[in-house]
């Protein structure tokens, strides 16, 4: 097996044409990870400027009224990591800019995506294109003529007298060109791995070894399936128009058609359905600044009985920040609810695109790369609770000083100072570890599996008359 | 031989090829299904718009109602009294609509990433947190959809590298060459004549799915000129790529040869091109986080408030010079809250308005670099003038911002006036407050 491979790799060596087409997709992988890598650091600078710039703000707020605090609030940016230079996933489609204020949860707003005239309809070249989209191909232009060539040359039924077996024949011709697949995945891994070497951390070693590991997986599928086709077809013509035709449905076509399923069959509501539905559920509830509500008289009551006085005015404490409090927790029970229905669907969507996986090994991989780079919905989503829950943690400082920092009911113009401005801690994110995500992926990681086997025993007990024809 | 003989020819050709035959019907079919998608869309935000509409109606008509019952507003809200201006305008609920184009059948561009509906009221700017794109899972958006404008800009140089790649690398790999020269003296001529019937059953297709489209959807009269347009832009793209594609025939050494270079062309033209040009203007000009609106409602909204009243008013008389023949401007000293605040109001919408301008211009900046690049990007460059004839592209919704902005500076500089002349709104002052911005839609 040894001698075939080496036998593959010196007729490659000789083929100039080849020769130079990989070596112009590693130069041109090189060029764009260093770009990758530049943008993902002008971003982060910006990012960090723009969170300096939010929190100075906020720390030069002066004596300040903590409820006209809440609604000043403050802005998180939405956090790149190391692996978004690798893959940049949704991150361009979404927005970059949260608003975290009093009385309501805001969108994320203003994606880069939506900022300009239209560039590209697959992204940004960053690796991950190239390693999902080029190398693929490359792979098959380099294996489609394996075995038909040798057939047409008549060199297959020497091969075969001479003792080899097609099934080793095979082997070793799909692993020569799956060597090659590999050894460009380790540049690609490699250049990102010394280019963010200071912001390198376990999490991320571990995330770039399952990388490694399914685009691995994906470059022996696209291998042994080309070799497979090479052995099984007629000719040369055949087996790369086949293999072309199987790129185009895999890379091109599968994806966005599965997508446009998985939304159809577990469809949305529309942003006015859901405001309405959310607005109502809210209207149910106490209103921070409607002090003839219903709710308000009865939150009154009690705390009044509490405190055993007759009237808000002989309360020791302020109670409109008891009431924005309580309009808080109501607000928040609405949006779990709601936004939890909206989450639920599109996991739903998600499980229903990762089924497609069944017959595109492509759509496993492009699912697996964006989450294990962080750049899918799953990561944005976390992000997005983890800035909800620091905004209620943030309102609720805001509402308790209001509450309890001294001043009386309806005294609106009572403020605190600076110092208790600056003691109210930023939000800061971290990434979570990949295996809390891992579970999401576990779909994908089967389907990966079961095309790896799939195609070793295609090339193993794979039968066609045309073999040795 | 004749075009006629050649179309013919090719015909029987690809009648014979199940292969070619089945990548013509599957390349309908996907047709077929964007046209519907993009349709669909068009009809789901319709439907939206008429919705919002009708509900906005109810809510003027439940106003209407308290004016001739003499309420001053809903039970639950006493404070509010609609005889005052800012409430008055307040309850005319105003909306400012990106209305879709039935031309989104054929492309949806960009505009899954823009709001398409707004109420605008006296705060409002083209930048609000509110203006957020209709619900949909970010995944399948950054896979993309596939609309009629992909599949016409991205599949169909594929099916005609299907339909093309063994045009003369077949008759290479058998050794034909020479034979050819019997029936056609010039190489050149008899394969322009093959690409140019290939060319010719494209745009058959073609002519054939956009005007059946049109027909299907009412909308063939109503946009006669941009759908012409739309077909002339994909005719020049077809034979853009024909003559590309010729050219790779002519000096190809083969059938294997000619497909592994036209796949390469493709690969480069859709993918490689546009990636890298898009990751050179995001290095050039890298998108923001839109500090300048943010500080504009925060440190400079501030600002202004906190300036005295004079220096403010005269600002804003300059910009509403009638203001100056106002009842209160009349006034030396001024006790009126409402008046008071509607100048620090319409200061921060003037305000606004530069911060607006600044941040198109910015984004103008950008533009004008990819537009730069698109001799680079060609794929693209026919990308986005199809998106703008199907009014799906990011000029449009500049443009809608822009409409939000006037409208909300309309909707400011009436307020201000009325509240400058203590007006008490009836009735008929209200309705003209509702038809203050139908002209805007």
């Amino acid at each position: 097996m040894y001698n075939i491979v080496k036998n593959e790799w010196q007729a490659l060596i000789h083929n100039k044409r080849l020769t130079g087409l990989l070596g112009g997709i590693t130069l041109l992988l090189v060029v764009i990870a260093y770009f990758g890598v530049q943008d993902a650091r002008i971003g982060q600078d910006k990012k960090q400027q723009a969170k300096e710039q939010i929190r100075q703000q906020w720390e030069s707020i002066g004596d300040y009224n903590p409820h006209g605090a809440a609604h000043f609030g403050t802005y998180t940016f939405k956090p790149t990591t190391a692996l978004t230079a690798l893959d940049n996933g949704i991150n361009n489609t979404v927005g970059t800019v949260l608003q975290l204020e009093g009385h309501r949860q805001n969108e994320i707003i203003h994606s880069p995506d939506s900022q300009s005239l239209m560039q590209s309809r697959f992204g940004t070249l960053k690796p991950a294109v190239v390693l999902q989209f080029i190398i693929p191909l490359l792979l098959i232009f380099l294996a489609f003529a394996s075995v038909s060539s040798e057939k047409e040359q008549g060199r297959l039924k020497l091969l075969v007298m001479q003792g080899v077996s097609t099934r080793k024949l095979l082997f070793a011709k799909a692993i020569s060109y799956w060597i090659i697949g590999v050894g460009i995945l380790i540049l690609a891994l490699g250049i990102q791995l010394m280019l963010f070497a200071g912001d390198l951390h376990a999490d991320i070693v571990y995330r770039m070894l399952l990388l490694f590991l399914f685009y691995s997986l994906f470059y022996w599928i696209v291998c042994a399936v080309t070799v497979y086709l090479s052995a099984a077809l007629k000719n040369n013509t055949a087996a790369l128009t086949s293999m072309l035709a199987l790129w185009v449905i895999w890379a091109i076509f599968l994806p966005k058609i599965a997508g446009a399923i998985s939304e159809e069959t577990h469809p949305l509501p529309s942003r006015q359905a859901f405001s309405t539905a959310m607005q109502e559920d809210r209207s149910k509830g106490i209103d921070g600044h409607n002090p003839l509500s219903e709710q308000e008289e009865k939150l009154k009551d009690s705390i009044l009985q509490v405190y055993n006085v007759e009237t808000v005015d002989d309360l020791p404490i302020n109670f409109d920040g008891l009431v924005m409090q309580a309009d808080e927790d109501f607000g928040s029970k609405v949006w779990d609810k709601h936004f939890g229905a909206l989450d639920a669907i599109l996991e739903q969507q998600k499980k229903t695109f990762q089924w497609s996986g069944l017959i595109n090994p492509f759509a496993s991989l492009q699912s697996l790369s964006m989450g294990l780079a962080g750049t899918d919905n799953w990561h944005h989503t976390h992000f997005k609770q983890e800035a909800e829950t620091y905004r209620r943690v943030f309102i609720k400082t805001l509402n308790d000083k209001h509450a309890y920092g001294g001043s009386k009911t309806g005294d609106w113009g009572w403020t605190t100072d600076q110092e208790f401005y600056n003691s109210v801690a930023d939000f800061d994110y971290e990434t979570p570890y990949i295996k809390h995500a891992l579970p999401v992926y576990k779909t994908d990681m089967a389907l990966m599996g079961l095309w790896f086997f799939g195609s070793f025993f295609l090339l193993l007990f794979g039968k066609s008359k045309n073999t040795l024809s | 031989m004749n075009i006629i003989n050649t179309l013919k020819y090719e015909a029987l050709h690809i009648g014979r090829s199940t292969y070619k035959l089945i990548a013509i019907l599957l390349f309908l079919v996907v047709s077929g299904y964007g046209l519907h998608n993009g349709y669909s869309l068009y009809i789901e935000r319709s439907n939206e718009i008429a919705t919002i509409k009708e509900k906005s109606t109810e809510l003027q008509n439940d106003t209407l109602e308290w004016y001739n019952t003499g309420q001053k507003g809903p039970e639950e809200r006493p404070w509010v009294d609609i005889n005052t201006p800012f409430w008055a305008m307040w309850y005319s609920n105003h909306y400012v609509f990106d209305t879709p184009n039935p031309l989104m059948t054929y492309s949806i561009g960009q505009a899954e990433q823009f709001a398409y509906y707004k109420r605008v009221s006296m705060w409002s700017t083209g930048y609000d947190k509110d203006l957020t794109a209709e619900i949909s899972n970010p995944e399948r958006v950054a896979i993309g959809s596939l609309d009629f404008s992909f599949v016409w800009l991205f599949l169909m140089p594929l099916l005609l590298i299907v339909l093309t790649y063994s045009i003369h690398g077949m008759e290479r790999d058998l050794g034909f060459t020479k034979l050819l020269s019997v029936q056609e003296p010039h190489l050149k001529s008899w394969l322009a004549k093959r690409f140019v019937a290939m060319g010719i059953f494209s745009t058959l297709i073609l002519v054939f799915l956009v005007i059946t489209s049109a027909l299907l959807g009412g909308y063939l009269g109503s946009h006669f000129g941009a759908i012409m347009l739309l077909i002339f832009y994909k005719f020049l793209y077809l034979f853009f790529w024909l003559f590309l594609l010729a050219l790779i025939s002519f000096y190809s050494k083969g059938q294997t040869d000619a497909a592994l270079k036209m796949v390469g062309l493709w690969l480069l033209l859709t993918i490689v091109l546009p990636g890298l040009v898009h990751q050179y203007v995001t290095l050039k000009h890298p998108p923001g986080f839109m500090m300048e609106v943010i500080n504009a409602q925060r440190e400079d909204r501030d600002k202004i408030y906190d300036t005295d009243l004079d220096t403010i008013k005269q600002t804003v008389f300059e910009t509403h010079p009638a203001l100056r023949e106002s009842k209160l401007a009349q006034t030396d000293s001024l006790n009126n809250p409402p008046a008071r605040n509607g100048m620090y109001r319409t200061a921060l919408n003037l305000h606004m308005n530069e911060v607006m301008n600044r941040v198109m211009e910015n984004h103008e900046n950008r533009n004008g670099m990819i537009k730069r690049t698109y001799f680079l990007n060609p794929v693209m460059a026919f990308q986005n003038r199809i998106n703008a004839i199907t009014k799906t592209d990011f000029d449009t919704n500049q443009n809608y911002r822009k409409r939000i902005q006037q409208a909300a500076t309309n909707i400011n500089k009436q307020l201000i006036i009325d509240e400058w002349n203590t007006l008490q709104v009836d009735e008929t002052h209200f309705k003209k407050y509702q038809n203050l911005l139908s002209t805007d839609e």
